[in-house]
């Protein structure tokens, strides 16, 4: 059995649309707050990502604000980790302190990892999906 | 006698005294008719269908049609895709009902006609004659693929449900007969029992093309419909009427849909309206609908489409009562008054919006004589037996 | 955790403490499982089978199995001619019972595997996962010929039913997959809700054959068979087990099905056994049953024979259980001794002769400990209840717990 989590945020829309599509599609997911992520998942979830870390979050400020409008502090990192001017580690760990940065929704089962609601990479990813255990052995 | 007569004498709740027959749409798949992802206690469960079965039953409706459904039709609702199975819930609504009249819609590619016309056969005594059937030739491509089955050309489609349906109405009437057909081959046809009901279950199908209305007007007793406007649905019955009587020397009757938020003020249906379709409708699924209806063709002004894409969020395309107990009656009486036989309603939540709806509309038609308020009849004798042999171990 | 401690685990009536379960077969066909013109009040319809299954609720019987059938057998009585269709007549049944485990008969080529799939899990939403799968690949040549389907090759039939049956599995555990096999293709197959049972819906057959008890080995839970003695009974369920774990390293229990005729003193259940199956019993159609199963009755003893036909009429080719308690019980212990998980009973007139065999043999099974008594086992079914429901609360609690961190 294949086992789904999803990391959003209330109050956030794409979340909330990638939540119900997921248990109107019948696929079941352990939901996370994304402010409970780890540095450990941020690693594992960065690793499986083209460019690392810097995938995971806001691609720039006029984005990040529009759903995190209080968020002044970790604005201000937005700019530096798109800048080059970071190391990989550096980026994870920021965002290990602010998971703010990161873009909700998150769709992993630590294998793959959807960042953001993407309607046809879902379709595309849940091609033959497992999601219940019924033990043929 | 006339087929229509054998019903009425029967006591089919289809043809009772009712000038306006009610019923609802979909109890069974999730989101029922509405589009929607606003929040809803409803759910297409047993327990849910129960209740509202139970609550239909006291106040007096005709009948319950489910919708079939293989899969949703995507969106972030998926809209209809959890539900049950139509065959297996009329048996087990059969089961804990005793005045419903309920229907199983069965795509006829799905099935092979005598384990349809079987299984027919088996609700209609576990139901005591309240089954009917709603064929539906499929014309959703997703869901039909499933099957591995091609979507048939929309006239062979026709022509396969003719042979199943023909296949079906033999099983139900005759014993050792052979069948061959394009589609078909029975070989020593034989069932037993038949459906008790008289003359035989009643038959419903919702083609709308010319072919889909040849069909309806040959075989089945209601041809059901959306409606445009009081116009069309007179219209459309004449033609229905006509058709059926000039083609196969037959009767048949109209029957629609529609989708109720009845408020005590008009401004609490529309905010609610407002809220469920506008804010919170699942425009994705209304997009795949309407372009698979193929909606949103050049020749329509936007007007028209925002308000078919409205209509599909809020019900299904149904017709639309919203308003207070007054607005809702009268458009209902509207329509009853166009020669339609009835219609089925549909809620975002049944189990909420519905009480006020039996309380407060269901009068106002009783009034205008469209309706007859519910008989109390059964015996308080048979009420007991039945509530303690069958009933009494249902945990709902 | 193996599948059967899941099945064990989730409190599956199949797979309880009692060492002999009890079930009845075919209470939703006409004559049940006697091919015989004998007076009796029984009859097929919905009515009956809610009595006969709130008996059995009460009694605390674990399963009905019903028969699948389409057409009679022929002979006066048209042998189970008459019939609930099994699909609804289980959903039907769950609406009004609450613990019995019931299962859909179902013949294979009559139904396409998403649409038997999707009412099993119908039914398991109705019945709360009291919902099992009886496989059938279709033997009755008048019945199949009937759908024009040509009956299958008898090896050909279990590749079909292996396929059949892997797309049921797949539409109960998988979303969006794609199939491609020798009879079916499926495209971006989906369901929901899937069967809430763990792990899943309960699946038997009863195949005899070579190919059949390979079929069972590989993928059903119980295998169903007639057993003709307690040497044999034990030999088939080693070799079952055998075949189970060897081949495919998967565990399988065994099933029989037996009829009662049992009345005070011996005297008067031979004498019931005279009246229905060598008066009342119809010839006819046992003939066309014995024709049907091959039975060369020219190369048998005609001892073997009239035992054989006779155990037909009686109860569907069932282990005989006539006499009195003490000897219907005594009979019932041995054939839970020989490994046999347990045993289906068919009775002439369920409404009147049940209540007697439960108020007498069941007190017996309880004393002998190859059955828990009601009271105890009731009491325990309620406290399950009341854990699951904690169980549930907690489990609430924690996703409400998530979701404030």
């Amino acid at each position: 059995m294949d086992k789904w989590v999803l990391y959003s945020k209330t109050g956030n829309p794409a979340s909330d649309i990638a939540k119900a599509w997921l248990k109107n599609n019948g696929i079941p997911s352990e939901n996370y707050s994304i402010f409970q992520i780890k540095r450990e998942q941020i690693d594992i979830l960065a690793d499986l990502l083209p460019s690392g870390a810097k995938d995971l979050v806001y691609p720039n400020t006029f984005s990040f604000s529009m759903i995190n409008p209080q968020k002044k502090t970790e604005k201000e990192y937005i700019h530096k980790i798109h800048s080059g001017e970071l190391t990989e580690e550096e980026i994870r760990d920021i965002l290990a302190t602010f998971p703010a940065l990161v873009i909700s929704p998150i769709i992993t089962d630590y294998k793959t990892v959807l960042v953001g609601y993407d309607l046809e990479k879902m379709v595309s990813t849940f091609r033959y999906v497992k999601v219940k255990d019924i033990s043929m052995a | 006698m006339s087929r229509f007569d054998a019903f009425r004498e029967a006591g089919n709740p289809m043809f009772n005294d009712n000038q306006l027959k009610l019923g609802i749409f979909g109890p069974n798949v999730s989101n029922s008719c509405s589009m929607t992802l606003a929040n809803t206690s409803f759910k297409p469960d047993f327990e849910t269908n129960v209740k509202i079965a139970k609550m239909m039953e006291d106040a007096g409706y005709e009948c319950i049609v489910p919708v079939a459904r293989w899969r949703g039709f995507g969106g972030a609702s998926n809209f209809n895709g959890n539900c049950m199975e139509t065959y297996t819930w009329a048996a087990a609504m059969a089961a804990v009902t005793k005045k419903i009249y309920l229907f199983c819609t069965s795509h006829v590619p799905t099935m092979h006609p005598i384990v349809a016309s079987k299984m027919l056969s088996t609700i209609d005594e576990i139901s005591k004659g309240r089954i009917g059937l709603n064929t539906v030739t499929g014309w959703f491509p997703k869901e039909m693929d499933m099957f591995s089955g091609k979507k048939m050309e929309h006239d062979k489609g026709y022509e396969y449900a003719t042979e199943w349906m023909e296949v079906v109405l033999k099983m139900w009437s005759e014993q050792f007969f052979d069948y061959k057909g394009d589609f078909f081959e029975i070989k020593d046809g034989w069932q037993e029992p038949k459906p008790s009901q008289s003359p035989r279950p009643v038959l419903i199908s919702a083609g709308t093309s010319k072919k889909g209305r040849e069909f309806s007007a040959r075989l089945t007793d209601f041809n059901f419909g959306y409606i445009e406007s009081m116009e069309h649905a007179k219209e459309w019955t004449n033609h229905m009427k006509k058709l059926a009587w000039d083609e196969f020397r037959r009767e048949i009757n109209t029957f629609t849909t529609g989708f109720v938020v009845c408020r005590p003020t008009e401004k609490e249906a529309k905010e609610f309206y407002d809220y469920y379709v506008r804010e919170q409708g699942d425009w994705e699924v209304a997009n795949i609908i309407c372009d698979m209806f193929g909606i949103e063709s050049s020749s329509n002004s936007i007007d028209f489409l925002t308000k078919a894409r409205e209509n599909f969020i809020g019900g299904w395309g149904g017709w639309a009562f919203v308003g207070t107990p007054e607005q809702v009656a009268d458009e209902m009486i509207k329509i009853s008054k166009t020669g339609i036989s009835g219609t089925l309603v549909s809620f975002l939540d049944y189990v909420e919006e519905m009480p006020y709806f039996n309380e407060n509309v269901l009068p106002l038609l009783e009034q205008a004589g469209v309706r007859k308020p519910v008989k109390q009849e059964e015996s308080p004798e048979e009420a007991e037996r039945i509530s303690t042999e069958l009933y009494s171990p249902v945990q709902v | 955790m193996s599948r059967f401690d899941l099945f064990k685990e989730a409190g599956n009536p199949m797979f309880n403490d009692n060492q002999l379960k009890l079930g009845i077969f075919g209470p939703n066909v006409n004559n049940s499982c006697a091919m015989t013109l004998a007076e009796t009040s029984f009859k097929p319809n919905f009515e009956t089978n809610v009595k006969i299954a709130k008996m059995m609720e009460a009694a605390g019987y674990e399963c009905i199995v019903p028969v699948a059938r389409w057409r009679g057998f022929g002979g006066p009585s048209n042998f189970n001619g008459e019939c609930m269709e099994t699909y609804t007549w289980a959903a039907s049944i769950a609406a009004v019972t609450e613990k019995i485990y019931l299962f859909c008969t179902s013949h294979l080529p009559t139904i396409h595997p998403i649409v038997a799939s999707k009412m099993i899990s119908t039914i398991d939403g109705i019945s709360k996962g009291r919902i099992g799968l009886n496989t059938v690949n279709g033997w009755f040549p008048n019945e199949m010929g009937m759908f024009s389907g040509k009956k299958l090759e008898h090896d050909k039939g279990y590749e079909f039913a292996a396929e059949w049956l892997n797309i049921v599995l797949k539409m109960w555990s998988e979303q969006f997959f794609d199939h491609k096999g020798e009879f079916f293709e499926i495209k971006d197959g989906w369901q929901e809700p899937k069967p809430s049972q763990s792990p899943r819906p309960v699946l038997i057959n009863a195949g005899s054959s070579k190919a059949g008890m390979n079929f069972a080995a590989k993928y059903v839970d119980f295998h169903f068979s007639f057993i003709e003695s307690m040497e044999q009974a034990r030999e088939w369920t080693n070799t079952m087990k055998k075949l189970a774990w060897e081949e495919y390293k998967r565990e399988i229990n065994t099933f029989t099905t037996s009829f009662v005729v049992c009345r005070p003193t011996e005297k008067e259940a031979w004498e019931y056994y005279n009246y229905y199956v060598r008066e009342k019993g119809d010839d006819e159609v046992t003939d066309i049953i014995c024709r049907l199963f091959n039975i060369d009755t020219a190369s048998q003893s005609a001892d073997f024979n009239k035992k054989f036909r006779e155990n037909f009429i009686a109860g569907w080719g069932g282990y005989a259980l006539v006499g009195t308690p003490e000897q219907v019980a005594d009979k019932l212990i041995n054939i839970s001794k020989s490994g046999v998980s347990g045993t289906l009973l068919s009775f002439v007139d369920y409404l009147e002769e049940m209540p007697y065999f439960n108020q007498t043999v069941l007190p017996l099974l309880e004393q002998a400990g190859v059955r828990k008594s009601m009271k105890s086992s009731e009491k325990s079914a309620s406290e399950q209840i009341e854990a699951q429901s904690l169980k549930e609360t907690s489990e609430e609690a924690a996703v409400l717990v998530s979701s404030v961190r």
